[in-house]
């Protein structure tokens, strides 16, 4: 037997001659083993034996994995009987003993306890990753161990029945324990659903485990717009809507993937809208525009895929608009704004008016949702003291300028 | 005139009463806010991490961590680790105290079973273990998927482990063992589930040789002395740390014609198992300006330390490990002298206690560092003895009448034939006071060395005087508190606290 095991027993003479005084050294204890047995199973009732002389006041210091003990002996001087007592001789490995006479080592040596293997065992099992993305690079890992009653591992090469079930396929594999353990890679399946394992050793069945393979990345997807009609009236919304999105292996992808609607109008600005998915679609909303349009439209699943682009007009709802002054010039009603079969709006055009001194300097801009049809901006004298003023009216994307003078006195 | 009297007496008693009421109420409103005040500290509701010390510290060394399973990120090992260590050291715990105490940290349901058992049976044989383990080497087996469990082997496990009996030690034992272990990740602790004794090949351990005889040779003609700055002793590497000072004094030295230093590290000054760096930067800077005036410096560890307890072997293994890797290429270093007079601890912590702790650090150290010689600073050329085939060389240290001087040494030189003998301290205080009775005076310090140099020349005994200096002032933790003890320890220095030059100087100047 290859193993280290050295014992340094240091003995210092002198020194212990105040702590245990009058102790006779090791060399007056003859004793040896005459156990001749060396192997065990866990659990069984393990007696050492030693004849010699000396006397009948030896103990005997156990140590395994776990720790240390020191047990007496029951048998008389001529012959030493020490049983092992359950923790020692249940816990499989090896066990040392070191026969000490007033705290000198008289002999020593080991045993070996080997797992109860004929009993009832037990399986511990451990699996995971839980959820895995479909393909043939992902995995899920099923680890198992067989322990005794006892809790000590069954030995190297242990042979474990693992299987997997996925739809109608169920897959076995014998593998032979190794460091411990059992274990296999469940590899994830193209299709998207769940795999369901679990192992057995000799009739004893570990509970189901489950991983749940999940879709994998989106795939290039198609978009469509649903719209009410094509006027630019700032009131009705747009359905942005996304086809069934796939993955590479054709798995409708997961719900709650979220579809972000990129879409670039004539002036080069973005807009945007988002959706997730339910069984694979996604539904975003966006407002009209309310002014003439033409809208480009893209849709992303970031990181993954992107869709068709759309072009999407939208034609001008309202031709023009008057804007009408108070006596005072002080009160601008801009309106009635009337829309693509002369019905008056609904509320919240935006109305804004450029305010410039007679000079050009840019002063302020006032904004109004409109209100019934019309939008009123009023400009008390507190803030424009009278004078000359030029205004520039911008509404439903059409531009109307006015010079004005205040003049009240 | 009797009614005026007792008028007096009432009206002092009423301002008196008046008096003592107030000072209670003030009090009792003093008590009742400074009640009010106490409890937990406002920065407490952060719950800041609170910065913990290293309790257990053994040499860990991770091997392969090659697996078929998953490959370990080096954040997680370093959680294994430190889970493994710990779960070494609450087992530590609890099989001294027989307590379960923290096992449920560090061992799963089932793992923790077994140890209780053990503490059960131990408890009712009324054993008790104190262990320390001092070396893994640890090799990855299996890391799992989910990074939740993970299995190593755990080779050449050093350990050592006193039994007790009572209070009695009954055994000692120190032994290699190698372990297979399996971990598991349960609530953010690595806990073992199952820990298995294995057969493992024994590794091809180098077996350090040992180059030292040149040095050994240097240690024959050793003219010495003990070196603490005046301004710090006992404080060599303090904040007062003075570079410049120090190489003044080496220069005096150097004047002097000596050759070797002896200088002290203080244990906890030096940071214990971990070391500062800004101390090892100044003990750099010390050694540096030794080696430029071809000094040899002995450097004495564990000053000031006296627990020897197995429960901080490793700390101090980590502690000297750290100072020897540093210094260990020094072309200044003469060798390590592990502790200054370990005897004078026998009786408060147990001889054997001390001797065991002194024995696994002689041979640690003799591993770290294979060029430089090893010894232990012995109070007595008596205590000398102990540990004599352990160590390199023989220090000791005398302060008794220099008459029997060489008969101490000669009967140390009949246990001891193989070894250098160093005299690494002696000396003599030209303390004069009340403390004395006036009895002391420089003329006795100068008859003391003259007879004692007359000695080590004939003997041929290697030396180091003690000291440069007298001191202002000399801590408590050297000799006490008591006047008639401390007070002689100021004036042992050849150069007294105004910078003069003793008698004695000139006594001890080689190059006379």
């Amino acid at each position: 037997m290859k193993r280290t095991y050295f014992l340094l027993l240091m003995v210092f003479l002198l020194s212990c001659a105040d702590k245990q005084e009058g102790a006779s050294s090791a060399a007056n204890f003859d004793y040896r083993l005459v156990t001749t047995n060396s192997i065990y199973k866990a659990d069984d009732l393990i007696t050492l034996k030693f004849e010699g002389k000396g006397g009948a006041d030896l103990k005997l210091m156990l140590t395994n994995a776990f720790g240390s003990s020191v047990i007496f002996s029951t048998g008389s001087e001529e012959e030493l009987q020490f049983t092992i007592p359950k923790n020692f001789s249940r816990k499989a490995g090896p066990c040392h003993w070191v026969l000490l006479a007033n705290g000198y080592e008289v002999t020593q040596g080991s045993f070996e306890i080997a797992p109860k293997t004929n009993l009832k065992p037990s399986v511990e099992t451990y699996f995971g990753p839980r959820s895995i993305t479909a393909g043939d690079r992902d995995y899920s890992m099923l680890v198992h161990i067989t322990t005794d009653p006892f809790d000590n591992v069954y030995p190297e090469g242990t042979v474990v029945q693992f299987k997997s079930q996925f739809l109608n396929s169920i897959n076995e594999y014998m593998i032979p324990s190794k460091d411990l353990i059992s274990w296999k890679n469940i590899n994830a399946t193209r299709k998207s659903g769940r795999i369901l394992v679990n192992t057995t050793y000799q009739g004893i069945d570990s509970k189901e485990l489950t991983t749940i393979v999940f879709p994998t990345l989106a795939e290039t997807f198609g978009i469509e717009a649903d719209r009410n009609h094509n006027f630019a009236d700032g009131n009705q919304i747009m359905k942005l809507r996304s086809t069934i999105i796939r993955d590479v292996y054709n798995n409708i992808v997961s719900d709650g993937t979220m579809v972000n609607y990129i879409i670039k109008n004539s002036k080069g600005a973005i807009l945007k809208t988002m959706a997730p998915t339910i069984n694979g679609m996604s539904t975003a909303n966006i407002l009209h525009p309310s002014e003439k349009e033409d809208w480009r439209i893209k849709a992303y699943v970031t990181g993954a895929a992107e869709s068709n682009e759309l072009s999407i007009g939208f034609e001008t709802a309202i031709e023009d608009y008057e804007v009408n002054f108070s006596a005072d010039n002080r009160r601008i009603t801009v309106g009635p704004l009337r829309s693509f079969m002369k019905q008056l709006v609904p509320d919240g055009i935006l109305v804004q008016l450029e305010i410039y001194d007679q000079s050009g300097q840019y002063l302020e801009t006032v904004k109004v949702s409109s209100i019934k049809g019309f939008g009123i901006i009023d400009l008390p004298k507190e803030y424009y003291p009278d004078k000359g003023y030029h205004l520039v009216c911008k509404a439903v994307g059409i531009t109307k300028e006015f010079d004005l003078v205040f003049d009240e006195k | 005139m009797r009614n005026k009297l007792n008028k007096n007496i009432y009206r002092t008693l009423l301002i008196a009463s008046f008096l003592a009421i107030n000072a209670l109420i003030i009090a009792g409103i003093g008590a009742v806010l400074s009640y009010l005040n106490t409890g937990a500290d406002k920065a407490s509701i952060l719950h800041l991490e609170v910065p913990t010390e290293k309790i257990y510290a053994p040499k860990i060394s991770w091997g392969s961590l090659d697996n078929p399973g998953r490959p370990m990120e080096d954040q997680t090992l370093k959680e294994i680790e430190r889970d493994y260590l710990k779960a070494w050291h609450v087992r530590n715990i609890a099989y001294l105290k027989n307590d379960y105490y923290g096992l449920a940290d560090f061992y799963t349901d089932s793992a923790r079973i077994k140890l209780y058992e053990h503490i059960d049976l131990n408890s009712e044989k009324n054993v008790r273990f104190k262990g320390t383990t001092l070396e893994h080497y640890p090799e990855l087996d299996f890391y799992n998927e989910d990074g939740t469990l993970v299995v190593f082997t755990d080779k050449h496990v050093e350990r050592y482990q006193e039994t007790y009996e009572g209070d009695s030690l009954l055994f000692q034992q120190k032994d290699t063992t190698s372990y297979q272990i399996m971990m598991l990740l349960e609530d953010g602790f690595w806990r073992i589930r199952h820990l298995q004794e294995i057969e493992v090949e024994e590794a091809d351990q180098d077996v350090a040789v040992r180059a030292i005889d040149s040095i050994i040779e240097k240690v024959n003609s050793i003219k010495g002395i003990n070196y603490y700055p005046q301004a710090s002793p006992w404080d060599t590497f303090g904040s007062t740390f003075d570079a410049e000072q120090i190489g003044h004094d080496f220069d005096i030295i150097q004047e002097m014609g000596l050759n070797t230093l002896r200088i002290f590290i203080q244990y906890e000054d030096f940071g214990k198992a971990e070391v500062a760096a800004e101390k090892l930067d100044r003990l750099n800077r010390l050694m540096d300006m030794a080696g430029q005036r071809e000094f040899s410096v002995l450097i004495t560890l564990f000053d000031f330390y006296g627990d020897y307890d197995v429960s901080n072997w490793t700390l101090t293994q980590r502690h000297a490990e750290t100072i020897v890797n540093a210094f260990k290429d020094h072309p200044a270093l003469l060798g390590w002298d592990i502790k200054n007079e370990p005897d004078l601890d026998f009786e408060s912590r147990g001889r054997q206690r001390v001797l065991s702790w002194l024995k696994e650090m002689t041979s640690r150290i003799k591993q770290w560092d294979t060029d430089h010689p090893v010894t232990i600073g012995w109070s007595s050329p008596e205590s000398a003895v102990n540990l004599a085939d352990e160590v390199d060389f023989v220090s000791y240290h005398y302060y008794r009448a220099p008459e029997s001087f060489l008969e101490a040494h000669e009967a140390l030189r009949t246990l001891v034939t193989d070894k250098p003998l160093v005299l690494q301290e002696y000396g003599y205080s030209s303390y004069d006071g009340f403390w004395n009775m006036y009895l002391g005076s420089e003329a006795d310090q100068v008859a003391y060395y003259q007879q004692m140099q007359g000695h080590l020349t004939k003997a041929e005994v290697p030396f180091m005087f003690w000291t440069l200096y007298d001191f202002e002032e000399v801590p408590k933790a050297v000799a006490g508190s008591l006047p008639w003890r401390t007070r002689k320890q100021h004036h042992f220095g050849c150069i007294d606290l105004d910078g003069n030059k003793k008698k004695v100087f000139a006594v001890l100047n080689q190059k006379n």
